[in-house]
Order: structure tokens, then sequence, then C-alpha cells
């Protein structure tokens, strides 16, 4: 059985500016024991569908089903969530330091998550405590756990933060950006931890990163979310070797070869959209290096595309055209501008490779 | 710490020392001479003379001043010209005047201020946070003297003539002799003094409260599964009371010096009232032990804030 299925989640803000489509319609399965990585810019809407599984968004409109086990978190009340939360789904956050109560010492804070699901003493749940701090990697936790979380360095409070979430033994671990925050040798560190603990209790994870070093490490299956929609969805080898959607090949060339100091990175173009105002057919299609007219009518829904099962994308290009020459294909990123208007056109050397959009 | 403790009540001399020589300089140096000004308009010169002398102002100014100071610290205010009472002891009997006024007054205003300010936080833009704010501009925009007025008009004037002795118009009973009338008296005056108070608490709680409430602790504190009432008072009050406190600390310190208008206002004897009297009479030996006391309890409330900031948030360090 799936620990976790999402469908058709839709979260909205109304706002003074107009309505904030965050997420538009996303789907997905996990099974128990599985990691799922949610990989996409800043505002792709990875972090607002996870806080709304937990129910963590306040003043959105929610529509659609989170099926934990069976049950819909979407459709319970929010004392009967409030028990599922920190019990059976937990969370860590991108920065350990403003994620910790600055007031109360590391361990109180443990203690705290510990005795809001069990009936414990506060005697056993600070050795609990104690007990979470040394599985985590904290060294001398008995003195550590007195002390304050602006006591502790960056990734021992990262640590720290999911000695808090595994407190209750969760099935579910939403880890969102945990090593964004971090120094990249902590960041590897933390990974580290997160497999390990994982291997060891059997947890769950869905981990939320703009990072596709980190999906690469750990994830199961890798869902690419592009404003507020998934746009690519594989298993990780696939989406790595054989990635289908533009926006996903961009995210890949805009990574750090392994090509010396002479090769240069290759961003995408242009910015994420406004949620407010989202671009006409393909969200994608103003950075989009392949743009074509239908692009700008149509939006292109998550199809099955390539060879391996599961994976699916929502792109107009033909569904066996996947995986890519990096060398080519960063030379055809390069030329790709964005222009006045906002659409693309590609480019090279200098000369158009698809028809300007129709105005 | 104790490096600070030390640090921190040298600078309190310090400022305390400052006081004294701005104090001796306004009373003792700058008037032209402070012994006709004291000896009264019929005083003959030799009469002036004498009060001089008695006064040590034919010495050195240096002389004059250092036995003053000498006097001051061994609690030595000098004398009252109305009936001749030391300065001390007439002090003495007005600060549990202003003291009962100024405590009570404060634990109304902080009851009020920081719950109507929280409440307007967790439920920002409501019909709540809107009457919060109506309130809070209303009572914020009335002056004390006026509210004090319409109190007694109404609590007391309209309700005595209507035939309920429920609030006594002026007035004082000491708390050891009677609990209940001591409560009685200062009622009014509490609330007055308070709900002008309580305006600009409950503003500054609503802002602190919604800086915190949009913190990411908070976010992990609500993933936890505990209560909302407990990620409120626990997480999110417990820091956006330090700033409250601080406030709080020089307020309440700033009131201990006499509030002159509420006192006079309701007849409350006390040292905001002696203030008035005092100034009004020339009574110089009196003024200054009113402006010695009141800035003694300035320092020590900033000293204490500063300690308590310390115990509050323990990311500071008291170096």
């Amino acid at each position: 059985m799936n620990r976790l299925e999402v469908k058709d989640l839709t979260v909205t803000f109304p706002t003074a500016d107009g309505l904030v489509q965050a997420v538009r319609g996303v789907s997905f399965e996990l099974e128990a024991g599985k990691t799922l990585g949610i990989v996409g810019e800043s505002g792709s809407g990875k972090s607002v569908t996870m806080q709304t599984i937990i129910g963590l968004t306040r003043g959105a409109r929610v529509s659609g089903q989170a099926l934990f086990e069976g049950q819909d978190l979407l459709a319970m009340k929010s004392d009967d969530l409030r028990h599922v939360r920190g019990a059976e789904i937990s969370m860590i956050f991108q920065d350990p330091l403003s994620s910790l109560h600055p007031y109360y010492r590391v361990g109180w804070q443990i203690v705290e998550m510990i005795r809001a699901h069990q009936e414990v003493s506060a005697r056993a749940a600070r050795l609990r405590a104690v007990e979470l701090l040394r599985l985590v990697g904290i060294p001398q936790p008995e003195r550590r756990v007195d002390d304050f979380p602006h006591q502790f360095s960056g990734g021992m409070r990262q640590r720290a933060m999911i000695a808090m979430a595994l407190a209750n033994n969760p099935k579910l671990l939403i880890a969102d950006e945990p090593t964004t925050a971090l120094d990249v040798t902590v960041q590897a560190q933390i990974i580290d931890l997160m497999q390990s603990l994982q291997k060891e209790l059997g947890t769950t994870i869905i981990m939320v990163t703009h990072d596709l070093g980190v999906v690469a490490d750990i994830a199961d299956k890798v869902i690419v979310m592009y404003a507020g929609r998934a746009v690519e969805e594989a298993d990780r080898r696939t989406l790595f070797y054989r990635a289908h959607h533009p926006y996903t090949r961009g995210l890949m060339g805009s990574l750090p070869g392994k090509g010396g100091t002479r090769e240069r990175l290759n961003p995408i173009a242009g910015q994420p959209p406004s949620l407010i105002r989202i671009p006409s057919g393909c969200p994608f299609h103003p950075r989009c290096p392949f743009v074509m007219d239908r692009c700008l009518r149509e939006e292109p829904p998550l199809l099955d595309v390539g060879t391996e099962e599961g994976h699916q994308s929502a792109c107009w290009l033909p569904p066996d055209l996947v995986g890519f020459d990096r060398q080519v294909d960063a030379r055809r990123w390069t030329a790709a501008e964005a222009d006045r208007t906002g659409r693309a056109r590609v480019l090279a050397k200098g000369r158009a490779l698809t028809a300007e959009p129709a105005s | 710490m104790g490096a600070f403790l030390v640090r921190r009540v040298l600078f309190g001399l310090l400022v305390l020392w400052i006081i004294s020589v701005v104090v001796f300089v306004m009373f003792f140096v700058a008037p032209h001479d402070p012994a006709r000004l004291l000896a009264g308009r019929q005083a003959t010169a030799s009469e002036i003379l004498a009060i001089r002398h008695n006064l040590g102002l034919d010495r050195p100014i240096l002389e004059q001043y250092g036995s003053w100071v000498w006097k001051l610290v061994h609690g030595d205010l000098g004398f009252s010209y109305r009936g001749s009472v030391p300065v001390r002891d007439l002090l003495g009997s007005r600060i549990p005047v202003t003291a009962s006024l100024a405590f009570g007054a404060a634990v109304i205003w902080l009851v009020i201020g920081v719950g109507a300010g929280v409440l307007a936080a967790i439920k920002p833009r409501t019909i709540a946070d809107r009457l919060v704010t109506f309130f809070a501009l209303f009572f914020y925009s009335m002056p004390t003297f006026l509210l004090g007025l319409f109190f007694l008009f109404f609590f007391f004037f309209k309700l005595y003539t209507a035939g309920f002795h429920l609030f006594p118009g002026s007035g004082y009973v000491n708390l050891k002799d009677d609990p209940l009338g001591w409560a009685d008296h200062l009622i009014l005056p509490w609330f007055a003094l308070a709900l002008v108070t309580a305006a600009v608490y409950s503003r500054l709680t609503r802002g602190t409260m919604l800086d915190v409430l949009g913190e990411d602790y908070i976010r992990t504190a609500r993933s936890k599964g505990i209560s909302e009432g407990r990620v409120i008072v626990r997480h999110a009050l417990r820091s956006a009371l330090t700033p409250v406190v601080t406030q709080f600390g020089i307020d309440l310190g700033a009131l201990l010096g006499g509030a002159i208008v509420t006192e006079n206002v309701f007849g409350l004897p006390g040292l905001g009232q002696l203030a008035v009297q005092s100034i009004s009479d020339q009574n110089l030996p009196v003024i200054i032990g009113i402006v010695i006391v009141a800035s003694l309890f300035i320092v020590v409330a900033n000293m204490c804030v500063d300690l308590l900031y310390a115990v509050l948030d323990p990311r500071v360090r008291l170096t």
C-alpha cells in the first residue's frame, strides 16, 4: 500500500494583488520506506505542497486529496490532524537556526515534541531526548541536551532538528530543503545521516530541494515542479540520464559538471513566472528554448514518455525525445534568449531554429 | 555576569553623580542669591545674611557641594520650608502612595495591553483586531487628566448623586489599615492611568507578536502537533514579551517618580502631588528630594531591565 497518495492537490492564496496559484493540481504516490525527491526553483510550489499536506498553510484555499495510509489528511479536523502531525508525519526545515526556538534549550524542545504525543514522564522524555541526540551523532549528548540552539553549530542544529522530528518514530519524514542553509561538507553529512537513519528506522522520506545533487544521492523517485505543477516525474536514474522536459534538462545544464575550469555554467534564462499571472499555455514557454506555437496556447498534460515505466512529462515535444548530449545542449542553451515580450527564440549562431511565435 | 553587574552599578552611580551635580548647580549656583530666594520678600538684610551663613553659601562652592553630597548619601535631604519636616520623612510618607498607584496600574495595563495585543495579533484584520485598534487609538489620544475627570464625573459624581457610594472622589487609605478601602480609593486612578498606557502596550505587543508569529520556529512549533494555545503562549508570546518587558521596566521606573496628573486629579497624596505643591511653594529642599528620588528609581529600573533582558533571552551575554 502507498504510504502517501496525493491526488490533484490545488492550493491558492487570496491576496490583495490577486489569487496566488501556488499549487495547481499535483498528484503523486509514495511507497512506504522509499524516498521521494521534489525538485524545483523557489516559488515552484514544492514547499507549499508539503506544508499543505500537514495542515501548516494558513489562509489558503485547498482542494484535492492527500491520503496518508488511506486517510485523507485534507478532510481531517484540525485537532485530529494535529495528532498526526509530529507523531506520524514530521517535518524538518531549511534553516535550523531560525527553525529552533532561540529561548528554549534543545532538550526542552525535543521533550516537548515527545510529550505532545506520548504519555511519558518528564524524566523518561529527557532520557529519550539524550538518546535521540546520540542517535543523530551529537557528541556528549547528556551535556549538550541542556544547550541552547545558538550554542550548536549549523550542522549540529540540523541534527537536533532531525532528532526532534524522529522523536515519535514517524512513518513519514518531510524534509524541506534540509541542507540548503548548511556548508557543503556538512550537507553531505546530513544526507548520510538521513540515509542511515532511514535504513535503521524504515522511515519514508520526502526530500524537497532545489539541489539536484541531493536528489541524486537519496531519492528513489523524483518529481520536478514548475509554476505549481509537476512537469516531470521519473525514477532517479531515468531523470538524470533520460530527462524529457526542457525545464528538467535546463536544471541539469545549470549544474557544474566535471568539465574542468573551462566549462561554463548554463543557467536557464529568465525568471520563474509570477503565480498570480501564470503564462498562457505551458507556463515554461517564455523560458523554453524549444518553444513551439502550440506551447503558447495549450498547457501540456503529464503523459507517459520515453521507455521507462512511470516516466511522465508535461511537454509537447515528441515523447521519445529523451536524454541529451550535454555539450550540444549547452551550446543551444547559452544561445537561447528571451526577447522583450518574454517569449523565447532558439538561436544557433544567431540563426533562429524555431519559428517566431505568432503575436 | 559579575563583572557586568559591577560595571552596570558603577555606571548607574556615575549617572546619579551627574544628576547631583546638575541639581546642585541648578538650585544653589545658578540663582544669583538662593538665600534671598529662600528668605522671602519681607526679609531684612541681616536675616538674609544669617540664612546665607546657615546654608553655608558664604563658603567656597566645592566645599558647599561636598557637604551637600555628604548629607545626601546619608539620607539627609534637609528640611521642608513648610512645617520644618525632614524631607526624608516627607518623601517616605509619599512613596507608598505613588508606589501603590504605579504598581496597581502597571498590573492592569500589562494584562489589558498585552492581552489585547495578543488577541489582535492572532486574528489580524478581523473585527477583534479592528476593535482593539479603535480602543487603543481612543485611549491613546485621551489625556490622562481628561479620562480621570470623566471617571470622576461618571463613577463618583453621577453614582454618588444617584445614591451609590461606590468609589470615593479623592483621598488615600493605607494598605495596612484597610486593604479594601485602599483598593477602593485606587481603582479609578489605576484605570485612568492604566488605560492610556495599555493602549501603547497593545500596539507594541501586536507588532512584536505579528513579527514573531511569522518566524520559522513558530512553524516548527505548529509542525510538532502541539495545541495552538501552547504555540501562542509558550512559543510566540515568550519571544514577543522581551521588548514589552524592556519598555515596562522603564515606564514603571519613571512612574515611581510620581504620576503628577493622576495624583492631582484624584487627590492622592503621592510624590507627584508633592512635586506640584513644592514647585508652586518654591519649596527647594523638597523639589530637590523628589528629583533625586525620581532619578534613582529610573536608574535602578534601567539596571533591572538590562539584567532582565539577559534572563529573558539566553542569547544575550552580559559582558
